[in-house]
């Protein structure tokens, strides 16, 4: 093919990618949260998702909200959902002071639960939201701008945005951050851990419902949809786990990998070539963008 | 010092994390049966010191020479098996296994059979641990523990656990003990037994022993040699006598510790 | 076959699979979620070893075990120096990584309706027979220095490379110990079953192992062939929804860490000693159990 239209397909990947990069970094922020706070990679993270996508949906059809409350309502669904799950599955495993091995073995249960009440409760097969905003788009010199891809990347700015001033400004904020660096110290500075830990929960959660209705609404929404928080996982591992910025842009970079290599050769093997990508880059860079590195004291 | 009578020779060790310098320029000869201690404030990176020698951390700069052989940079486990053992500040005993099982661990590099003869049940594999189980009890009664080898070792009271680390250590056979405040957490009956304990071994063991400690009692009968760090720099060397007088250190302390000791 | 012979076969081919995950998460601690991923790499080189290429029996299943072999040591090699964290996702990756393989290569093996018409080759015999010669060998392994070993690493990883272990290269060799048992379970499983597919082999069934050897006690070498057994053959015999099967799997899970993390079994070994009929020897204690001498 001509020149410009290689560079108006390019561009109009790039596009694509950088608007699912927006949101796989809702998905990795929200990852990166719980895992700054409690050392530990929640993979139920996608059943937070999951859940989001499947009650804003349930919003949009049957209660027939428009655009904005059914974002509000998978959001803050999605934030309940953590604090849910932090309150049955985690608190007593932190409690008990736990080898890592449990966290692992029940956020990945809680993933499943979650993944096969939605299948139990609507069935496999795929779903799609009712267009809210159409699937109106706009051309800008050859190159089409889907408004609900705009939309995607416009709400994650806003969420990153509300979550970066949150952290620094707000006391519930700084307390998150100071129990991300230490949580025993934070403890015995007389604040109250267990509702921190909740907080972190929480707001990971809002993400997650946000990120799982986003995504429900530009593609389709099926069971397994919670799946995706590995490439959260993928993408903080990137970024350098422990690093929130960088999980952030290792999703950028992912998606924008990930479109490229599904242009290149379809979306059949890039789950191979992803792994692949990613051996080598733990081979080479295991800490990441962001350079963080965890040495064990002794 | 003559030179086959170097056991471990530091030079220059320095090691940083981020911004903070734990260790700065350390410099150290040990001879073979001496017992030097390494003192100094909390923070002043005398853990750090241990950990870069038996391999945990890798040092930014430096060598380390154990036995004329450059170990520097080598993994944890070749350490080990070399002939440096330590204990930890915090005790890192293997909870869930039984006190006899956690000294038998010592001897798996040595045991005598890889996988392959374990999984066909070879008959060596159980003269071999045998063999291990006697050489085990026989570690755990040179520190003194002769009954209950068949607890958890989590669930033995603090002093013993402390003892069942130094049995672990010994096991290795090595040549060069670490010991990281082995008398923490420890009342003065149970230090005034530490001391004889530590007494005995390196008499009749002819090992060298690295000690940290902050209870001045242990160093100052203990050590022939005394290191003193502060902010990761050596502020001082000498003999226990020497360093006592020594107002460098004695203001480094401010004079809390010695007071309490003399 | 009469059907409860069939579930009998079936469930002990499982057991056998999942004795790879009580070596490697049980005893050692690795959360590995392809582990599954191995059963399916046994079964597909088999079958497709025996169905398109007309090799001998016995023949394709050296050749899938050693294969898988091969693979896992790649994967381990490069990926178990690194944090647990990242090892669960490569694992997670790596099951995804197969199936997407097998999805695609549609016209070597039938692609993502799996591939059928796999003769049915393995007979009771040989299943239980393996499986009573698997759980031997992972007794032996156990009970050896080399049980210690695991759970040395798997309690404090920093104390045992200090004593002489090279952690490292133990994580190595258990992984292809627990590869090795899995593909050949999968190998047995192809010929029994008669088809292979792709769904069978992906992470949810590698936490279902887990899940099946934390459940019976992942110290517990019985009890991970308790907990096997129970999960496979219940719902089978039970007739539950697959659905609601994964959901209950959950729950007791659940249940499990929060009572009892230690397991149903916790580290009681079924042992001639532990029955009362032999007298304790010293130097015979599982590693980690308690004994009464």
């Amino acid at each position: 093919m001509g020149t410009s239209q290689f560079m108006s397909v390019a561009i109009q990947q790039m596009v694509n990618g950088i608007s699912l990069g927006a949101v796989y970094a809702l998905i990795a922020v929200g990852f990166a949260m719980v895992f700054n706070v409690l050392k530990f990679s929640n993979f139920s993270h996608g059943g937070v998702l999951g859940t989001g996508a499947y009650l804003g949906y349930l919003a949009a059809l049957y209660l027939r909200l428009s655009f904005l409350p059914v974002l509000l309502i998978g959001t803050f669904v999605g934030g309940l959902v953590a604090v849910g799950v932090e309150f049955v599955a985690f608190r007593s495993i932190r409690k008990k002071r736990g080898q890592l091995v449990y966290f692992f073995v029940t956020s990945v249960t809680m993933l499943m639960l979650l993944e096969q009440i939605l299948v139990i409760f609507f069935g496999a097969s795929f779903f799609t939201y009712p267009s809210m905003i159409g699937t109106t788009s706009f051309s800008i010199a050859g190159v089409n701008f889907s408004v609900l891809y705009l939309v995607m990347m416009g709400a994650s700015l806003l969420a990153f945005g509300s979550l970066a001033w949150a952290l620094k400004h707000t006391r519930i904020g700084i307390a998150i951050r100071a129990a991300s660096n230490d949580l025993t110290t934070t403890n015995l500075m007389g604040v109250n851990v267990d509702f921190i830990v909740m907080a972190t929960f929480f707001v990971s959660g809002l993400l997650g419902g946000l990120s799982g209705v986003l995504l429900g609404m530009a593609y389709t929404l099926y069971p397994q949809i919670g799946q995706l928080v590995v490439k959260g996982f993928i993408a903080c591992v990137l970024g350098g786990l422990g690093s929130i910025t960088g999980a952030a842009w290792g999703a950028l970079a992912l998606a924008l990998v990930e479109v490229t290599l599904i242009a290149i050769m379809g979306a059949g093997l890039s789950p191979a070539v992803i792994f692949a990508i990613m051996v080598a880059f733990l081979l080479v860079r295991p800490q990441g963008f962001a350079g963080i590195s965890f040495q064990e004291k002794a | 010092m003559p030179e086959d009578q170097v056991l471990l020779e530091v030079k220059g060790l320095s090691k940083r994390f981020g911004g903070v310098v734990a260790v700065d320029d350390f410099n150290a000869k040990i001879g073979k049966s001496q017992l030097i201690g390494i003192i100094g404030p909390n923070g002043a990176g005398k853990t750090t010191i241990l950990n870069l020698l038996s391999g945990i951390y890798a040092c930014d700069s430096g060598e380390i020479r154990f036995n004329g052989r450059n170990i520097t940079g080598l993994p944890s486990f070749e350490i080990g098996r070399l002939g440096i053992a330590r204990t930890f500040q915090n005790i890192r005993l293997f909870e869930d296994m039984s006190v006899l099982d956690n000294i038998r661990s010592a001897y798996s590099w040595r045991a005598g059979y890889g996988l392959l003869k374990a999984m066909v049940g070879w008959k060596g594999v159980g003269s071999s641990e045998h063999r291990v189980v006697e050489q085990s009890r026989h570690w755990l009664e040179k520190v003194g523990l002769k009954e209950n080898l068949h607890e958890d070792a989590g669930s033995l009271p603090y002093g013993l656990q402390r003892r069942v680390e130094l049995a672990r250590a010994l096991a290795g056979e090595p040549q060069l003990l670490l010991l990281d405040e082995p008398a923490a957490g420890l009342n003065p009956a149970e230090v005034r037994g530490l001391i004889e304990l530590i007494r005995r071994l390196f008499n009749e063991l002819k090992l060298s022993i690295i000690l940290i400690e902050h209870r001045m009692e242990v160093v100052m009968e203990l050590c022939q040699w005394i290191h003193v760090q502060n902010f990761g720099v050596t502020i001082a060397q000498g003999t226990p006598e020497e360093i006592q007088k020594d107002p460098v250190v004695i203001n480094a302390y401010l004079g809390e510790e010695f007071e309490c000791s003399r | 076959m009469d059907y409860f012979l069939t579930v009998a076969v079936f469930t002990a081919i499982t057991t056998l699979g999942v004795l790879g995950t009580f070596v490697l998460t049980g005893l050692t601690g690795l959360f590995s979620l392809g582990q599954a991923a191995f059963m399916g790499m046994g079964s597909y080189i088999a079958a497709v070893a025996v169905v398109k290429y007309g090799v001998p029996f016995p023949l394709a299943v050296a050749m899938a075990v050693v294969i898988s072999l091969g693979v896992a040591y790649v994967i381990g090699y490069t990926t178990l120096k690194i944090r647990q964290d990242f090892f669960a996702l490569v694992t997670f990756g790596f099951g995804e990584a197969l199936r997407a393989i097998m999805d695609e290569s549609v016209k070597y093996t039938g692609g993502a309706m799996g591939f059928s018409g796999v003769p049915q080759l393995t007979t009771p015999w040989l299943a239980f027979g393996s499986l009573a010669a698997a759980v031997w060998l992972v007794r032996n392994v156990r009970n050896s220095k080399f049980g210690r070993d695991c759970l040395a690493i798997r309690t404090d990883e920093l104390a045992a490379q200090v004593i002489g272990i090279d952690a490292f290269g133990h994580k190595l060799k258990v992984f292809l110990l627990g590869a090795s048992l899995s593909s050949f379970a999968g190998a047995l499983m192809a010929f029994f079953t008669t088809y292979v597919e792709p769904a069978m082999f992906g992470w949810i069934q590698s936490a279902i192992w887990i899940i099946m050897v934390f459940f019976g006690g992942r110290d517990s070498l019985t009890g991970a062939i308790f907990g096997a057994a129970t999960l496979s053959a219940l719902p089978e015999i039970l007739r539950f929804a697959s659905q609601w099967r994964v959901l209950i799997y959950c729950l007791i899970i659940l249940m499990i860490i929060n009572f009892r993390p230690a397991g149903l079994f916790g580290r009681w070994e079924l042992s001639l000693e532990n029955i009362g009929l032999r007298r304790r020897r010293v130097g015979s204690e599982t590693p980690g159990g308690k004994s009464h001498a």
